[in-house]
């Protein structure tokens, strides 16, 4: 829960952001598109393994660097405050290329002509960016929003390589327990049950967020 | 860009600032976004670099301080040990067996499927086309536990027709190609059918050319789909020889002594050919996706 309420502002804000950038024009632009969206081609339990390695408290890539830089070593994944906090840095990781790509093919569809007429008016970049991309981007971020949720109620794969639900159930996720009921546990009857509740969780929370945007939305 | 040339000079002229300054203005804007995106692209790519770069360094760089960007020597010890420990060309061959055989059905189903949806009228027709897209809806670790069950039944666990089986036809590939065989002129079809084609081989051979792009991208969404997928295949099979390269990856570690090396080993097995192939049409491959979703 905490992982969705958390993933999806902040991977959504992020791509949007990303997306903004992307929308002018600079050379390599196409090259750091597919760097950026690369993750998302690669199998999550691959990518998750890179990402272990990383954590690692000792060798890892991320404490070398922070000793480096002089900063304290980090137990990444063995502590219970930090490992579900290390769980979504790797998820906003993978799905960042994905989500900026959407909101690039929703940017170009906002026509320039509102630009022109906000610039005669005298409006600023970030006026601009707040009064005319912001409202116009509403169903793409719908869509993201909706999208990330889903996806983030189901997570599992990244969870079973990186901790497997521990330490301490700090990153048991719906699916992984779901998994650990019906397949190590063989309660095929709780886990179906679990996963009713998760169907409707997603559902209704699908149908409100498109219900909430329908109302904000504006048309052109 | 005829637009964006014609939004500068009369405006700004008015405006009356002096040139330098101008220039200023719009070349700080483009240092910023140099220096972010390059940041944020060496973060993304950060990983990947670093998995090649313990795949191929000996031991004592792996874990030395600090870091060794570039590996003193390199070595291909880890990726005999990989290979040695598990057998990910196996693997690659279940992995690739299953990829081939579910997209080949899925595309030729959904190009069936979308024609009788596309251009027949029957009974129940709507009825039965949003009854296949709520499929779409249905998170699919909702179903597994009922599907296992079902598999268990047809005693189909712990066989690779038990990864297949769920995905013999796609709800999203049966929608795809439904929606493009309906920009295919009705002329067409309807003159191949005075010409004595009989249905099938207007499928085959009018309408498929014609949609060749989706064809494609259903393909590689599909092929990517099946090529990254963990949680069932994890459920479906028990034994080793049957485990398709993400299973065999997850599987690979031993939970108490884990030695990054062949380890990263293993991973550059597993994720490189996918990620030049994905590098050699990336333009192509991310405009398929952005089209059509791909579960992460």
């Amino acid at each position: 829960m905490i992982y969705v309420v958390s993933i999806v502002p902040i991977s959504a804000g992020l791509a949007l952001v990303l997306a903004v950038l992307f929308n002018t024009h600079f050379r390599l632009k196409e090259f750091f598109k597919a760097i950026y969206f690369a993750p998302m081609v690669t199998s999550t339990v691959a990518a998750a393994m890179v990402w272990l390695w990383l954590y690692n408290p000792q060798f890892g890539l991320f404490n070398v660097i922070l000793k480096l830089l002089g900063l304290p070593a980090q137990p990444w994944l063995m502590s219970s405050h930090q490992a579900l906090p290390s769980i979504i840095i790797f998820s906003i990781w993978k799905s960042l290329g994905y989500n900026m790509i959407i909101y690039i093919a929703g940017l170009q569809a906002i026509p320039d002509v509102y630009y022109e007429a906000a610039r005669i008016d005298g409006a600023g970049t970030l006026q601009q960016f707040f009064k005319i991309t912001l409202p116009l981007l509403t169903p793409t971020t719908t869509f993201i929003l909706i999208y990330n949720s889903i996806l983030s109620f189901q997570v599992f794969d990244q969870v079973f390589v990186l901790t497997g639900g521990g330490p301490a159930y700090a990153t048991t996720v719906v699916v992984l327990e779901l998994y650990q009921q019906a397949f190590l546990k063989y309660r095929f009857g709780y886990a179906s049950a679990m996963a009713m509740v998760l169907f409707l969780f997603i559902l209704s929370i699908t149908i409100g967020q498109y219900a909430i945007s329908k109302k904000k939305e504006i048309t052109y | 860009m005829p637009l964006a040339r014609r939004r500068r000079s009369p405006i700004r002229a008015s405006v009356g600032r002096s040139k330098q300054f101008d220039r200023l203005i719009r070349l700080f804007p483009k240092t910023c976004l140099y220096i972010l995106v390059l940041a944020v692209g060496v973060i993304m790519i950060l990983p990947f670099y670093w998995m090649v770069v313990t795949s191929f360094s000996p031991v004592e760089d792996i874990t030395a301080f600090p870091p060794k960007w570039i590996p003193s020597h390199l070595t291909v010890e880890h990726f005999q040990e990989a290979l040695h420990k598990a057998p990910f060309l196996l693997y690659y061959r279940n992995s690739l067996a299953v990829a081939i055989i579910s997209v080949g059905c899925s595309v030729l189903f959904g190009l069936f499927a979308g024609y009788a949806f596309a251009t027949y009228r029957f009974p129940f027709q709507n009825f039965l086309f949003i009854l296949i897209l709520s499929t779409i809806m249905i998170p699919f670790q909702v179903t597994c536990v009922a599907l296992y069950v079902l598999l268990a039944k047809m005693k189909w666990v712990d066989t690779l027709w038990g990864i297949l089986a769920p995905n013999f036809a796609s709800a999203l590939g049966v929608f795809l190609i439904r929606q493009s065989i309906h920009a295919v002129p009705r002329a067409l079809i309807d003159a191949a059918r005075i010409d004595g084609a009989s249905e099938i081989r207007i499928v085959l051979t009018v309408v498929a050319p014609l949609i060749k792009t989706t064809l494609a991208t259903v393909s590689m969404i599909l092929f990517l789909n099946s090529w990254n997928d963990f949680l069932w295949p994890v459920i479906a099979i028990h034994s080793v020889n049957l485990r398709t390269i993400p299973v065999g990856i997850a599987l690979f570690k031993d939970p108490y002594h884990i030695e990054y090396g062949p380890l990263m080993a293993a991973t550059v097995i597993s994720t490189a050919p996918m990620l030049i192939a994905y590098f050699l049409s990336q333009k192509y491959v991310i405009k398929g996706i952005a089209l059509s979703g791909l579960k992460g």
